[in-house]
């Protein structure tokens, strides 16, 4: 009881709180916009050459607003190399291969997506293989960088809003107050995280479904279960948010922990892939929940799995909370030695 | 309630903090702690809450021994600065504080009407705490430390910042609930405060002085001034 009084009153703390609730509730919205119209959503008129492909995929490729022309395999990757065209998608009797001159966030995301689109349409079962004439292959398209932002968002977000207000609890002494209430210190910690919770609930709930149904965002596999990694992800960052707050002791303090416990956990979100790091610095990411979160989510988003697939992530993400949770529980022993 | 203070001292890091405390406050008595700042009133007062541990003695509340979770529940405590929530209403807080000591809704709603008119906030009680001046501020913070109906208020300089009218007020309430049976102590470095404890202990460097009505400390004295009774206990012990 006495947790749920705890939630129910940081939800009506944030609530009566405009600013913050903002910052939760439609600062996502307004990121993942930016991200979507800065790499998804171009007016560029892609043209493309093919060999030996169904008419139906060029028809529907076409309708999509890409001018396709008919070449020779040796002539469309010449014209590929030369930047005539943008892209060649030719048969090679294994499969369809698509070939690019380099990667180009933008090109390349607008023309694998309409291939993509094509092929899912004529439920072709044949798989389209990719190649960059020159550099490697790094697949990044909207919907690829689109998850990691879901998880980077719902981390960072709810990182900020917990541990400042955790340090506004110790600064003006509620905290202290608190605790010298017959109230116990895992029900305080297990109330916090489930208010924050709450909030980090809404947060996935909105970004997602405003994802899939207005940005058209396409999730292969289950959105609840997206929503579900989103949420574990959020109360990780409460938890580590309230941890973090234990060395401020002011909000700009709080901010001071961006560049160490945000940021890094960007880079290693899997917008940059981790096995080609030097020094076997992708080990790092190892401790860090949005690595955990996000390959659950990509797992989820992009390749279509279900839990079977991702329950050693969100068995991680239990772990973080629980660490931390275990963590912020002894260090109240500071305002209450029982 | 009664509490027992014994042989209590307590250090922190290096520095002693409190020594060899030993007193005994009274069922149903206001009793003042009264010192100069850094005494070491605050840090007593945490050590019988049980916000932190003596290192040597024993502390006892009635029969329960501190530091207990069971004594927090007849114990009401106000704090040196008003630690509310700024963004909730004066009604909010008070019932979030009462839900902490596990009061059922109904109850404490009963409760609320009474103790916020007790502190005269009644009106105010729907707006946020953050548009409430410093003196509602701390009306507020008292009703918070009553709502769970305590035997043992413990306050910490409940006056300070307060003007003397409202202290006037205020004082008048704490003589009411201690009519009503309670126990009081009160920390405070305003000397005409003493005069209306029933007993106080001076409190310097960590020691105690003197323990006992007012009346019969400052007869000790030759001008009838609290301050006499520091600058004497300074010329004993410098």
């Amino acid at each position: 009881m006495k947790t749920l009084n705890i939630a129910k009153r940081i939800i009506r703390q944030i609530i009566n709180d405009k600013r913050s609730l903002a910052l939760i509730l439609i600062a996502p919205v307004f990121i993942f916009t930016l991200i979507y119209l800065l790499l998804g959503n171009s007016d560029y008129k892609a043209n493309i050459a093919e060999s030996g492909l169904q008419p139906q995929i060029i028809e529907y490729v076409e309708n999509q607003g890409i001018t396709v022309d008919t070449l020779a395999v040796n002539e469309g990757k010449e014209q590929v190399k030369d930047s005539k065209i943008d892209a060649f998608l030719y048969n090679d009797g294994n499969g369809i291969r698509l070939v690019f001159r380099t990667y180009d966030a933008v090109k390349t995301g607008l023309i694998q997506k309409s291939i993509a689109n094509a092929m899912k349409e004529l439920s072709t079962k044949s798989s389209v293989q990719v190649e960059y004439i020159y550099g490697e292959s790094s697949g990044n398209l909207f919907e690829n960088i689109g998850y990691v932002m879901l998880g980077i968002i719902a981390f960072f977000i709810i990182f900020i809003i917990a541990g400042v207000s955790f340090v506004k609890e110790r600064t003006n002494q509620t905290m202290e107050r608190l605790m010298m209430t017959p109230v116990r210190r895992w029900q305080v910690m297990l109330g916090y995280t489930l208010g924050f919770g709450f909030f980090a609930m809404l947060q996935s709930i909105i970004l997602l479904a405003y994802a899939i149904w207005v940005l058209h965002m396409t999730v292969s596999g289950s959105a609840v279960m997206a929503g579900i990694i989103m949420v574990l992800l959020a109360m990780s960052a409460v938890c580590i948010g309230s941890f973090f707050s234990i060395f401020s002791n002011s909000e700009f303090q709080m901010m001071q922990f961006i560049p160490i416990v945000v940021i890094p956990q960007i880079f290693f979100s899997g917008l940059i892939s981790l096995d080609t790091l030097p020094y076997h610095l992708g080990l790092l990411s190892k401790i860090m929940p949005v690595y955990y979160a996000c390959s659950a989510l990509k797992n989820v988003m992009i390749i279509g799995g279900g839990l079977s697939d991702i329950w050693p992530d969100l068995l991680a993400l239990f772990a973080f909370i629980l660490l931390f949770s275990v963590l912020n529980i002894l260090t109240l022993k500071k305002y209450r030695k029982i | 309630m009664q509490v027992c203070i014994d042989h209590v001292s307590k250090k922190f890091k290096k520095q002693q903090v409190l020594k060899d405390i030993n007193m005994k406050i009274e069922n149903n008595e206001i009793f003042g702690l009264i010192g100069p700042s850094g005494a070491g009133k605050t840090t007593l007062i945490r050590l019988v809450i049980g916000a932190i541990e003596a290192d040597n003695g024993t502390i006892q509340i009635g029969d329960i021994q501190i530091p207990s979770l069971d004594a927090l529940k007849i114990i009401g405590y106000m704090p040196q600065n008003e630690a509310l929530y700024e963004d909730l209403s004066g009604y909010d807080n008070l019932m979030f504080f009462g839900s902490m000591y596990g009061m059922k809704k109904a109850e404490l709603k009963k409760r609320l009407q009474g103790v916020l008119e007790l502190v005269e906030l009644w009106d105010a009680s729907r707006k946020k705490v953050s548009t409430y001046s410093g003196g509602m501020k701390k009306r507020l913070s008292l009703a918070a430390a009553l709502i769970a109906e305590p035997s043992l208020l413990i306050l910490d300089e409940p006056t300070v910042g307060i003007d003397p009218l409202l202290r006037r007020k205020i004082w008048e309430q704490f003589r009411q609930l201690k009519s009503l049976g309670k126990t009081i102590i009160i920390t405070t470095h305003v000397m005409d405060e003493a005069e209306m404890c029933d007993r106080v202990a001076l409190i310097n460097n960590g020691g105690i002085i003197a323990c006992d009505g007012l009346d019969t400390l400052l007869s000790r004295t030759k001008n009838h001034l609290i301050e006499d009774l520091f600058i004497e206990s300074e010329e004993i012990n410098p």
